[in-house]
Parts: structure tokens; sequence; C-alpha cells
């Protein structure tokens, strides 16, 4: 394992986090089980005390989760410093079989703890504690991921081998190469950018149908990912055989990434949440994530953009 | 109709440690809208533990407190302050005012909060003000002032929301005999206003008063008397 201080960092904090929400999934799964607002049982009356500590607890341990994915892939992007063959976080992420894996999982971990904070929100808004089953039945749910992707960050940082020769996303990413993601790469980019834009309008149509708008939302994560990589990267790097997700996040291109991602983030979830408000018959207005997506786009379509202005070509 | 409902009410200080406190035991109450009552018993019996759970200042090892429809044994604590400002008007036997503020500021204080435009705020305070006749010394720092003065400056700011409820915890153990006369004649006027008026006391001049309920609170059980 490499002792980097963002190693120990990512390590210690999410540790320490663990040891708090572990103290939360206790106490969550008695409200879970046992809460019961009608009763005045002095149990139940301890089950409110729990609530409030055990939800805060959550609350704050998830937000900052959320916050330290980024600080993780900072972390990454560090390490590839260390790691021959690696230029970028990419090239780290697949120098163990755990890297995709602790990514991937801590992808899907941030969207479920910002579904679980709405439902808390949605939660500290009422006086008759009508979600309180729900949002720790919730929670209780998702802390085994929580744990999965503790141990993964542990597998995948003491797994890192400094002899051993990395691809870097040069190679990763080309659409000639054996890796997993060749297949998608070989997609034409004109096909990529249609798809971007069409579903893009598509989710900005789709903006009174709160379900299918969430929904859209979820294929529109993959699809700009996707956009990302194979359209839009060559114009950030201003090279057009350079794909790569990763990258954009270096100081060399004003780090860059971090909004593109952030935005990609907020506006996705922004709509995810505005669902689970019409499931619970609650107020959660579509126009946030609408914001965040079109600032996103236009982000991202500043890049060809400007090439194009610039060179008089597209990188197609 | 009953503005607040006590139903098997238990608190418990301490609960399951070695502390452990009877304060009230299995209390069954219910008080009529614009009724005066009051909560009789020597110090140490429950009465001041009863009003807090009535404001929603503590809540009950069992047992329910229903107050004006709500049930506010089980109130989050983020709504419990907006509760309170809305329905209560709490009168301390220590008065607790912050000092080093004026009076002025120290009636001010509930309205903080409140989404009337400042204009509306300092109108509602100069009337409490006025009408506790502690007008005069509003801009003086509440430390200067006599105890029965800090003692009306208490009852304004209990009152400057117009809470439908007043709560009094021992109004009189620290004014002299006079003063006291002239704030349980103030309570009496507020009853006659329709006010739900709940004293905690152990001062027989009340009992001067033509109550509608008495109360004997004693070792944690309360009595009709």
């Amino acid at each position: 394992m490499y002792i980097l201080p963002e190693v120990l960092i990512n390590l210690f904090l999410d540790s320490l986090l663990n040891i708090f929400l572990f103290i939360a999934w206790i106490a969550g799964i008695r409200i879970a089980l046992f809460f019961d607002f009608n009763s005045d049982t002095p149990y139940q009356y301890a089950l409110l005390r729990q609530s409030y500590l055990a939800s805060t607890i959550a609350k704050f341990a998830l937000t900052f989760k959320i916050f330290l994915l980024f600080y993780l892939i900072y972390t990454l992007d560090k390490l590839s410093n260390l790691i021959p063959g690696a230029m970028c976080a990419a090239g780290v992420v697949s120098a163990n079989g755990y890297g995709v894996w602790l990514l991937s999982v801590k992808i899907v971990n941030i969207y479920l703890f910002a579904s679980w904070l709405a439902l808390h929100s949605f939660d500290m808004q009422r006086k008759d504690y009508a979600f309180t089953k729900k949002k720790f039945a919730f929670f209780v749910a998702i802390f085994p991921l929580v744990v999965a992707a503790w141990v993964l960050e542990f597998l995948f940082f003491n797994g890192l081998d400094v002899s051993k020769i990395v691809s870097c996303c040069g190679v990763l990413f080309a659409p000639l190469s054996h890796s997993a993601l060749a297949l998608v790469l070989q997609i034409d980019p004109k096909i990529v950018a249609a798809l971007f834009y069409l579903l893009f309008v598509a989710i900005v149509l789709s903006w009174r149908r709160v379900y299918l708008f969430a929904f859209l939302h979820i294929v529109f994560i993959f699809v700009a990912l996707l956009g990302i990589i194979v359209f839009f990267s060559p114009y950030i790097y201003e090279l057009p055989t350079h794909r790569c997700p990763f990258c954009l996040l270096q100081k060399e291109y004003y780090y860059i990434g971090y909004l593109i991602y952030a935005l990609l983030f907020l506006g996705t979830f922004s709509a995810i949440k505005a669902a689970i408000a019409k499931a619970l018959r609650e107020e959660f207005s579509v126009k946030m994530a609408l914001v965040f997506d079109i600032v996103f786009v236009a982000v991202l379509s500043y890049y060809p953009l400007v090439y194009y202005m610039k060179n008089g070509v597209w990188l197609l | 109709m009953d503005i607040i409902v006590c139903e098997n009410v238990t608190k418990i200080y301490g609960y399951k440690t070695a502390k452990e406190h009877v304060a009230l035991k299995d209390v069954n109450l219910k008080i009529a809208k614009g009724s005066f009552v009051l909560l009789m018993g020597p110090s140490g019996s429950g009465k001041s533990t009863l009003l807090s759970l009535i404001a929603s200042l503590l809540r009950p090892t069992q047992g329910r407190v229903i107050v004006d429809g709500e049930v506010v044994s089980k109130l989050p604590d983020r709504f419990s302050a907006d509760f309170r400002r809305q329905k209560i008007g709490f009168i301390f036997q220590k008065f607790n005012l912050l000092e080093d503020l004026s009076v002025q500021e120290n009636v001010l204080v509930p309205l903080i909060v409140s989404d009337e435009s400042i204009k509306v705020i300092e109108e509602k305070a100069k009337r409490a003000m006025q009408r506790f006749a502690i007008d005069h010394k509003a801009l003086m720092p509440v430390r200067k002032l006599s105890g029965g003065e800090q003692q009306r400056c208490a009852i304004a700011r209990a009152l400057v929301n117009d809470p439908p409820i007043i709560l009094a915890d021992e109004p009189t153990a620290n004014l002299d005999d006079a003063l006291a006369r002239q704030l349980i004649a103030t309570l009496d006027e507020l009853k006659k206003e329709g006010k739900t008026i709940v004293v905690a006391t152990h001062d027989p001049r009340f009992l001067d008063l033509d109550v509608d309920a008495l109360y004997e609170v004693k070792e944690g059980n309360v009595y009709s008397a």
C-alpha cells in the first residue's frame, strides 16, 4: 500500500464515517422494525430520540461521503504520478482488479446516499414522522454497499503495485484496444453526439411528466459519460485521438472535469429527487434539475464550438 | 372544548439509570379552553415538569400531551419553537430575561423569527410594553430594573405574540405582596380576555380568585382538589 497522505485521508475518513454510520445502522434497524408513531410507550420515545441522533449522523456522514468521492478521484489522479504507465486516474483505476468495482460502487452509492438525503429532507418537513420508518429501512438496506465500498477501497489501495506497469488512458480508451470499453468506443462520435443532444431535448420536453423525466435522467448518466469519452473529450484536450474521462480532472485542463461531473450529478440527482417527492406526495420542483442540465450541456458544448470557431473543423 | 389534554403522562428523569427520579406518574388531565387552572403543591412535586411538558420544553417518558389538537409530546424539536411562539406564553419564576439586552429587545425576542414586517413587530412590542407599564424603560438594560419591573418585562415578552395559552411557573415567588397581587390581577384580566391560564404555584393568594379548576400535585400525582 502507498502511504500517501491522500490515501491515508481517504481511508481514515471513510473508516471514521463508517464507524458512525454503523452506530446509526444499529439504531436504524430498531427504528425500521419497531417505530410506531401512535405508540406512547417509553420505548417509542426512546426510538424518537434515537431517530433524531441516527438521522443526524447519517445526514452528515452521507453528505460528507458524496464529497469524499471527488476527493477519491483526486487521490487516484495524484497516484498516477507514482504508478508506472499511468497518466491519469484511469491508469490507476485499472492497476488492479478492484479499481473499476470500487469506482462503480462509489458512484452507485452517491446516488443512493443522495436519495436517502432527499427522503430525509422530506421527513424533516413533517411533524408526524411520516417517512421515518421508510428512510431507516432504506438506510439499513444501503449500508452493506457502504461496507462494500470500504472493503473495496482497502483492497484496492492495498493491491497497488509500484513495480507493475499499467496501461495509460490512451490505451484504455482507444477504440482499437482489447479493453471491455472498446466495443462502445467504436460507436461513431456523430451518433453519440446526436444521442446526447436528442436525449437532452427529450429531458427538457418531459419536465411535466416527473417519472419519465427521472427515468430519462438515469439513462442520461450513461449517455453523458459516453458522450464525454467519445465526443466531447477530444475537444477538451484538443487532441483527436485522446478520449479519456479522467484527464479532464487535471490541472492542465483547469480541473474542468470536477465541474462537469458535479453538474451531471446535481442535474440527474435533482430529477431523481423530484420523482421521490412525487412518490411521497411531497413538493420538489424539476426546475433545479433543468438548470443543472442546461449548465452541464452548455459547459460541454462550449468546447466543440470554440474548437470549431478557432480551427474551422470538427474532430469526428 | 379541551385545549390541553394529558393522557397517562409519566416523566422519569434519568430513566433506566441509577439516578432515576419519577417526576410525574400516569397523569391524566384536561384543561378547557379559556379556563384558569391552578396547579398547587410543594416544591419538587412535579408542577414545573408538567408545565414544561405542556410547553413542549420536555418530552414525557410515556403517554401523550395534546395542545390545541396537536400531539406536542412527539413534536420534532424543529417544530417546537414555532409551536411555543404561536401558542404559549411562558412566565418563569426567575424571569429568564436576557440581562444585557434592553427591555424592548427582550420583548422583541419571540418576534425575531416572525414573518411580519419590522414596523408591525415594533408596534406589537410597544403595545405589550405599554400594557404592562414598562414602556418608559424600553431602552434600559434589564439588569438595571427592579424585580417588579423585570417581572412586567417578562410578562410583556410572554404575551407579545398574543398566545392563547399562558403558563406561569411560580410567578409570584420573587415579588413582594403588592406586586404579587398586581400580577394575580393581571392574570385574572387575561383570563377574562379568553386566554387559557395555567399557574403552577404554592402561593395561597391565588385561591382568592374564582378559578375554574384547582389541582393538587403531590409526589408526581395530580389530584383534582
